[in-house]
């Protein structure tokens, strides 16, 4: 059986963070939410306000740099997925079976990307500065810390039926990749909207924001319940753990 | 104290009086103390509204936090399909153990063992029947009997008698703890970084006899959330254990020594109260578990009834080489999720002409240096109600009679409804179980039935009909290859 993943997931983050690093001065992605201040675009040439928007950003570089913010944040949150078509598949499809299953993933991610950015859009609106970023961030620690988050993650933990060949199996991944996406924006959307609103440390950003996803996604499965979030309960374990001593018997 | 075989003891030895006695003064102390009868049951699983409903506590709050809390830290704690499933049970037999130690002690002076249920010795013909101390209603004084206080809804006096496949010592002939990269397969269950409840594949010992003599007995021993209330769920697990130190002690056994799982699990902690029950209570890993360890246990016979001789390698199979060096992967599924009725249910596997070609051949070798291979059916993604088992039939077409020799295996699903509750501690995720399907694949290549387009298998609910649900996601068929040494 094929090692673990973990390797071939991170250099692609890796990847997705370098091109993000070198591109960033390019960038229009994290400024668009906060290009025009409210007052432009509650006034009435709101219209071409807009048209100026879209003609300086074009939609296709703007699901460029969103796909290369996937490419980047989500490798590391689908070690476990991942792992299950691999263990599932035959070994000469394996990477054909992955492939199916990021595509199915990617595009149920790539669909939701105006939503994200309209509610970017409309947070830098309401918000200021660095208050949008700041909601962002409360809106996300609220909603991680609810059962029908909790409910949407530990519906993320289940595999499906993986078929062993041709187009059935293709399928079999494809759904499977949907499937998980659709949990993945219930559970992650509150986070993804960080980035977009975060302007001049966005960046930074994209890389702490991935790090609570990942604390999330590894966080065991367990009754659905009001909790602390996950990132405040893993932080504060490994503040613990630093200071206290275990204890077996003798 | 070494733990001793029961049926070594007289029916009311002086070692099972006083764990009545134990019991009793134990189980009369409220459930929110930690070292009462029902606090240490809850440890393995608890659910406080069926426990109300059974009458276990007037009321559904009276289960403390720190037990129904999902997060812990005393509740909801067994291990299950997972590698943990081993060193977790044996530290919470140690840890009961010395609690009614401690209270055997306060009670008579007297010093006190877990015995355990020697039910697979051959040289015992009454080794499956219950010892009589967990079925007579009342004691040698005349007073009732606490330890049957918990059996309501099991009158099982005896176990089935042991069946090749079903209940037996077939998995003390696996030579790997785990098997490959990812653990899928082996002697102890798969690979889990993390606390599980109820993880993905169930390891051979689990699955057989582990899971057969919890759904055998049934009543509160085939449901988790209640087992560990009837006090022959200790003795059951002592020999569970006692088998496993057994095959750690065999020449030829590869126990694994991986960190993650001597040191784990990664995301929350093992916990077992102390005698006494105060602060902090007794968090423990594999590693305390193991030889020099301070939760080791120690055993009065590791020979009768294990199926191996501790010191002595087992010629059972040929050795496939180290645990890591050897490759599992998938060659053959069916083509669709079924539900299993209550009449046998077919589905048809289809194999890849490759694999299942070089697998084929391969299977049976015995020179040094040959490859070899073995080859596994699983079920996965099993979902349903109940504890169901079911007997798994390979290679006879729908329509023709299903025979004892064509038998791969019986499943007994121990957990399985707790594991398939969306919103319980295993989000719905469902069982996987794996059966060796060597020997029957060998018989099916010698009657030229194997290498076809597909192979027929048949799922038959032992238990006959029932309303419960059952379905499997996918049935799958791996090879495991190795280098024979």
């Amino acid at each position: 059986m094929m090692r673990p993943p973990v390797p071939a997931l991170a250099a692609l983050s890796l990847a997705g963070f370098t091109l993000s690093a070198l591109l960033a001065e390019h960038a229009t992605l994290p400024g668009i939410c906060g290009q025009f201040g409210a007052a432009a675009l509650l006034s009435d040439q709101a219209v071409n306000y807009v048209a100026l928007i879209t003609t300086f950003n074009s939609p296709a570089r703007l699901f460029g740099e969103w796909a290369l913010m996937l490419c980047a944040m989500m490798p590391m949150v689908l070690i476990s997925p991942v792992r299950h078509i691999q263990r599932s598949s035959l070994r000469r499809r394996s990477l054909r079976s992955i492939a199916m299953f990021l595509l199915g993933y990617g595009l149920v991610w790539l669909a939701i990307a105006p939503l994200l950015l309209a509610v970017g859009i409309l947070l830098r609106l309401i918000f200021d500065g660095p208050m949008a970023a700041l909601v962002a961030i409360a809106i996300a620690f609220v909603w991680s810390a609810s059962p029908a988050q909790k409910r949407a993650l530990n519906a993320g933990h289940r595999t499906s039926r993986i078929g062993l060949f041709g187009w059935a199996a293709d399928w079999d991944c494809i759904r499977f990749g949907v499937r998980h996406g659709l949990y993945c924006v219930v559970v992650c959307t509150p986070w993804m909207i960080v980035p977009l609103v975060a302007d001049g440390w966005h960046f930074l950003a994209m890389a702490l924001v991935m790090g609570a996803m990942v604390v999330e996604r590894f966080e065991r499965v367990m009754r659905p319940h009001w909790r602390l979030p996950p990132v405040w309960n893993w932080s504060r374990e490994r503040m613990a753990m630093l200071v206290t001593k275990r204890r077996a018997y003798g | 104290m070494e733990r001793m075989d029961v049926a070594t003891l007289a029916d009311w030895d002086p070692i099972l009086i006083n764990f009545a006695k134990a019991m009793q003064a134990l189980d009369a102390l409220p459930v929110s103390d930690r070292n009462s009868w029902r606090f240490l049951g809850a440890i393995h699983g608890c659910s406080p509204n069926g426990w109300q409903q059974n009458g276990i506590v007037d009321s559904a709050s009276d289960v403390p936090a720190e037990l129904s809390d999902p997060a812990g830290p005393y509740g909801r704690q067994c291990q299950h399909a997972s590698w943990f499933f081993l060193p977790w049970h044996r530290g919470y037999l140690a840890a009961f153990e010395r609690i009614i130690q401690g209270k055997v002690d306060e009670l008579t002076g007297e010093d006190w063992a877990l015995p355990y249920w020697n039910y697979l010795d051959d040289t015992n013909p009454n080794a499956q029947r219950v010892p009589r101390a967990f079925i007579d209603t009342t004691m040698p004084d005349g007073s009732p009997n606490p330890l049957v206080k918990y059996r309501r809804f099991s009158g099982v006096t005896s176990l089935p008698t042991p069946q090749k496949g079903r209940f037996s010592l077939e998995s003390m002939e696996e030579d790997d703890f785990l098997v490959g990269v990812n653990g899928d397969f082996g002697f102890g269950g798969g690979i889990t970084a993390t606390f599980d409840h109820f993880s993905r594949m169930t390891g051979d010992i689990e699955q057989n006899p582990h899971n057969i003599v919890h759904v055998d007995i049934g009543g509160f021993m085939g449901n988790p959330q209640y087992a560990a209330l009837d006090p022959i769920f200790w003795l059951h697990h002592c020999n569970i254990d006692r088998l496993w130190e057994a095959w750690m002690q065999t020449p030829g056994k590869n126990m694994i020594n991986d960190p993650r799982w001597l040191n784990g699990p990664s995301d929350r902690k093992f916990l077992m109260p102390d005698w006494g029950g105060s602060d902090p209570g007794v968090e423990f890993t594999a590693a305390d578990t193991m030889a020099g360890g301070s939760m080791y246990p120690s055993y009065d016979n590791l020979t009768k009834g294990t199926g191996v001789t501790p010191g002595t390698a087992m010629m059972a199979r040929v050795s496939m080489g180290s645990s890591a060096s050897q490759q599992v992967e998938p060659i053959g599924a069916n083509d669709a999720a079924i539900s299993v009725g209550n009449t046998p249910t077919y589905t048809g596997l289809q194999l890849d002409g490759a694999a299942s070609s070089e697998a084929v051949s391969t299977m049976g070798a015995t020179d040094t240096g040959e490859t070899v291979t073995r080859l596994y059916l699983t079920l996965e993604g099993v979902r349903g109600n109940g504890s169901p088992i079911v007997e798994v039939y390979l290679g006879t077409q729908e329509g023709a009679p299903l025979s004892a020799g064509q038998r791969a295996g019986t499943i007994a699903m121990f957990g399985l409804e707790t594991a398939s509750d969306p919103d319980g501690d295993h989000g719905g995720s469902g069982l996987s179980y794996s059966l060796d399907i060597t020997d029957i694949a060998l018989e099916l290549r010698e009657a030229g039935r194997l290498g076809g387009a597909e192979i027929p298998v048949a799922l038959v609910r032992e238990t006959g009909a029932s309303d419960d649900d059952l379905s499997v996601e996918r049935i799958a068929v791996y090879r495991r290859t190795g280098t024979v040494e």
